[in-house]
C-alpha cells in the first residue's frame, strides 16, 4: 500500500508538472498577455515596464521554474485588479465551488442509482427506452443553455427561486441542477450496464434458486455488485465538475472559483488566470488521487500492494 | 428504381436502427439548410421589428417565421447563418484533432520506443487538465476569432485520437497479414497505409463523429463565455448569449438557438453510438461510455 501511494504520489507531481508547463507555455507563447492586459494605444516603455514587473521578459524555463517554487510555497503572486495575493483570492472562492460541485454530484447519485437500476432491470421495456433516451439527449444539451432555461422558468415566469447569486440556500438549488445533468447521465448509463452486465451472472441465478424474493435479489444481490463501479466512476468526475462549473457559475453569478477565473479574463488580470487555471487543475489531479486510492474502501477485492 | 430506394432505406434501417436513421435525416436537413444559405441578411437592423415574436408581424409590415431580437434582426437568418458557424467549427475542429492524433497515434504506435512515451506522457499531461478549463484558458491568451476557436479546440482534443490511433496500432501491428508484408519488404510507410490505416479507419470515424458532437456544445460554451467567434460571425451559442438579457420579454432569442444545438448534437451522439457497432473491440473500450 505505502509503495502504491508513493509511486501514484510520483506520478502525479510529473503529470503536474507538466500540466504547470502547459499552462505557462499555453498562455505565453499563444501571444503577449501584456498586451491583452494593456489598451491597444499604450506607450512601448510602459509595456516593457509591465512586462518586467511579471517577469515575463525572463527566458521562458525561468518564468516556469519561479512558477513551479512558488507554487511550491503557496504563492501565486498579485492580483492586478484586487490588489490582493491570487492564492487568497483563490481560496476564499473554492468552499463556493466545491459546494456547488459536491452538491450536483450528490443529485446525480440520488437520482442515478433509481433510474439506473430501473433501466437495466427492466431492459428493453418503455421504461428503459425513455430513460436511456433521456440520458442521451441530456448529453447533448449545452449546460449555459439548460440553466438559461430553467432560469427563464422558475425565475422568471414563475418567480419562486432566485435567478443568481449566493445570498440564500434556495441559491444553489438551480446551478447545482443544471451542473448535476451531465454525471446524472453518465451516472445512469453506468448504473444500467452493470445491472445489466450482473443480472447475467450465475451468481444471481443462484440467488434466484435459493428461493430469495425478487426484492432481495434486486437488492442484496443486483444492486450490491452494481453500484460500486458508478459511484466510483461519479467520484471520479467530481475533479471534471469543478472545470465544468465555470460555465454554471458564470450563468448563475455563483461566486466560485470558475467565476473568479472568468471575472479576471474580462479584467484582463493575467495573475489571477494563470493562478486559477493552474488551481483547478491541480485540484482535479488530486482528486483523481485521492478517488483512487480511496477505492480498496469501496470494493474490497482490490489490494493496492 | 423505386425498389431500389426502398432496399436502400431498408438497409439503413437494419444497420443504424430507427433513430439512427432520423438522426441521419435531421442532420442531413440541418446541412441542407446551411448550405442553402440565410434567406436574408443575418446583420441588416430593422430596430422598428425589435422583439417581434416568432410568426408575428413587425411595426414595419415584414412578418418574421421565427421573430426578431433586440436589434430587430431576423432570427431565421441568424440561426441559419449560426449553423453554419456552428457546424464548421464543430467538423474543422475535429479535423485539426485528428491530424494532429491520428499521425503521432500511428507513429507512436507502429515505431514505439523514444516517440511513444514522449507523446504518451504528454497525452497523458493533456487529458490531466480538465478540456473546457484548458480552451477557456487558451482562448483569454489567444483573443476570439473563429480560426483562434477551431485551433483551440482542436489542440484540446488531439490526445483522445492519439490514444485511439495508438491502441489500434498496437492491436493490429502484430497481426499476421502486417508480418507478411514486413517480410515482403513492404516499406513502414506503406505498411502504415495500407496495412494499418485502412483497419483502423472505423474506429476513428467513429471517434471522429463523437468529437463534432463535443466541439460543438464547446463552442457553444465558449461563445457564451465571451470568448468564442466574434459578435459579427454569430454561432448560436453567441445568438442564445445575446437574447439572455431579454429573457423576461422574448423567450425565443435564447430558447431556439439553444434547441438547434441540442437538437445537432444529440442527431450526431445518436449516430456516432449506432457507427460504435463497427469500431474494433479496443477502441471500443476506449470510446467507452461518454
Amino acid at each position: 500500500m505505502g509503495r502504491y501511494i508513493t509511486r501514484r504520489l510520483g506520478q502525479m507531481i510529473f503529470v503536474w508538472l507538466g500540466v504547470a508547463l502547459l499552462v505557462v507555455v499555453g498562455l505565453r507563447m499563444t501571444g503577449d498577455p501584456v498586451a491583452l492586459l494593456l489598451p491597444h494605444n499604450m506607450e512601448p516603455d510602459v509595456i516593457a515596464a509591465l512586462r518586467a514587473e511579471f517577469g515575463l521578459d525572463r527566458p521562458l524555463y525561468e518564468q516556469y521554474a519561479r512558477l513551479v517554487l512558488n507554487f511550491v510555497r503557496l504563492d501565486l503572486g498579485r492580483s492586478i485588479y484586487y490588489k490582493q495575493p491570487v492564492m487568497k483570492l483563490v481560496m476564499e472562492r473554492l468552499p463556493r465551488s466545491l459546494l456547488l460541485a459536491a452538491t450536483a454530484l450528490a443529485v446525480a447519485c440520488l437520482l442515478g442509482v433509481p433510474l439506473g437500476t430501473l433501466a437495466g432491470y427492466r431492459r428493453g421495456t418503455a421504461a428503459d427506452v425513455v430513460i436511456s433516451g433521456s440520458v442521451v439527449a441530456a448529453q447533448s444539451i449545452p449546460s449555459f443553455w439548460l440553466g438559461i432555461m430553467l432560469i427563464l422558468v422558475f425565475a422568471v415566469r414563475i418567480p419562486w427561486l432566485p435567478t443568481g447569486g449566493s445570498r440564500t440556500a434556495a441559491s444553489l438549488i438551480l446551478p447545482a441542477i443544471t451542473l448535476s445533468v451531465i454525471p446524472l447521465a453518465r451516472m445512469t448509463r453506468f448504473l444500467r450496464a452493470g445491472v445489466v452486465d450482473v443480472l447475467g451472472q450465475d451468481y444471481i441465478r443462484t440467488a434466484r434458486a435459493k428461493g430469495n424474493t425478487e426484492r432481495a435479489v434486486l437488492f442484496r444481490h443486483v444492486l450490491r455488485n452494481a453500484v460500486r463501479p458508478a459511484v466510483t466512476d461519479a467520484a471520479m468526475t467530481f475533479g471534471r465538475l469543478i472545470g465544468g462549473a465555470i460555465i454554471v457559475e458564470t450563468v448563475f453569478a455563483w461566486p466560485g472559483v470558475g467565476r473568479l477565473l472568468m471575472d479576471a479574463i474580462s479584467n484582463r488580470d493575467f495573475p489571477v488566470v494563470e493562478g486559477g487555471t493552474l488551481v483547478i487543475a491541480t485540484l482535479f489531479l488530486v482528486i483523481n488521487l485521492v478517488v483512487d486510492l480511496l477505492y480498496p474502501l469501496f470494493d474490497p477485492r482490490i489490494a493496492y500492494d | 428504381m423505386v425498389t431500389r430506394t426502398t432496399s436502400a432505406i431498408t438497409r439503413a434501417m437494419r444497420h443504424l436502427g430507427w433513430s439512427g436513421v432520423a438522426a441521419l435525416f435531421v442532420l442531413i436537413c440541418v446541412l441542407a439548410l446551411a448550405a442553402a444559405g440565410p434567406p436574408g441578411d443575418p446583420h441588416v437592423m430593422q430596430l422598428r421589428d425589435r422583439l417581434t415574436p416568432p410568426g408575428g408581424t413587425g411595426r414595419s409590415g415584414t412578418t418574421y417565421l421565427l421573430g426578431t431580437d433586440s436589434l430587430g434582426r431576423d432570427l431565421l437568418s441568424r440561426m441559419i447563418f449560426g449553423c453554419r458557424v456552428s457546424v464548421l467549427v464543430g467538423v474543422l475542429g475535429v479535423s485539426v484533432s485528428f491530424l494532429i492524433g491520428v499521425p503521432l497515434g500511428l507513429l507512436a504506435g507502429y515505431r514505439g520506443s523514444g516517440l511513444d512515451s514522449i507523446c504518451s506522457r504528454l497525452a497523458d499531461v493533456q487529458l490531466s487538465i480538465p478540456f473546457l478549463l484548458f480552451a477557456i484558458a487558451l482562448m483569454a491568451s489567444v483573443g476570439t476569432g473563429l480560426v483562434q476557436v477551431i485551433l483551440v479546440l482542436g489542440v484540446a482534443r488531439w490526445a483522445v485520437f492519439f490514444r485511439i490511433a495508438r491502441a489500434d496500432v498496437l492491436s493490429i501491428r502484430n497481426e499476421e497479414y502486417v508480418m507478411a508484408a514486413q517480410a515482403l519488404g513492404a516499406s513502414n510507410l506503406r505498411i502504415v497505409a495500407r496495412h494499418i490505416l485502412p483497419n483502423s479507419a472505423s474506429a476513428m470515424l467513429v471517434a471522429a463523429s463523437i468529437g463534432i458532437g463535443d466541439a460543438i456544445l464547446a463552442e457553444a460554451g465558449l461563445s457564451y463565455l465571451g470568448l468564442g467567434v466574434p459578435a459579427d460571425m454569430p454561432s448560436w451559442g453567441l445568438i442564445a448569449r445575446e437574447g439572455k438579457d431579454y429573457l423576461q420579454v422574448a423567450w425565443w432569442t435564447s430558447t431556439l438557438p439553444g434547441l438547434g444545438i441540442s437538437t445537432v448534437v444529440l442527431s450526431v451522439s445518436i449516430l456516432g453510438d449506432r457507427l460504435r457497432d463497427f469500431a474494433s473491440p479496443v477502441a471500443r473500450k476506449l470510446l467507452g461510455v461518454r
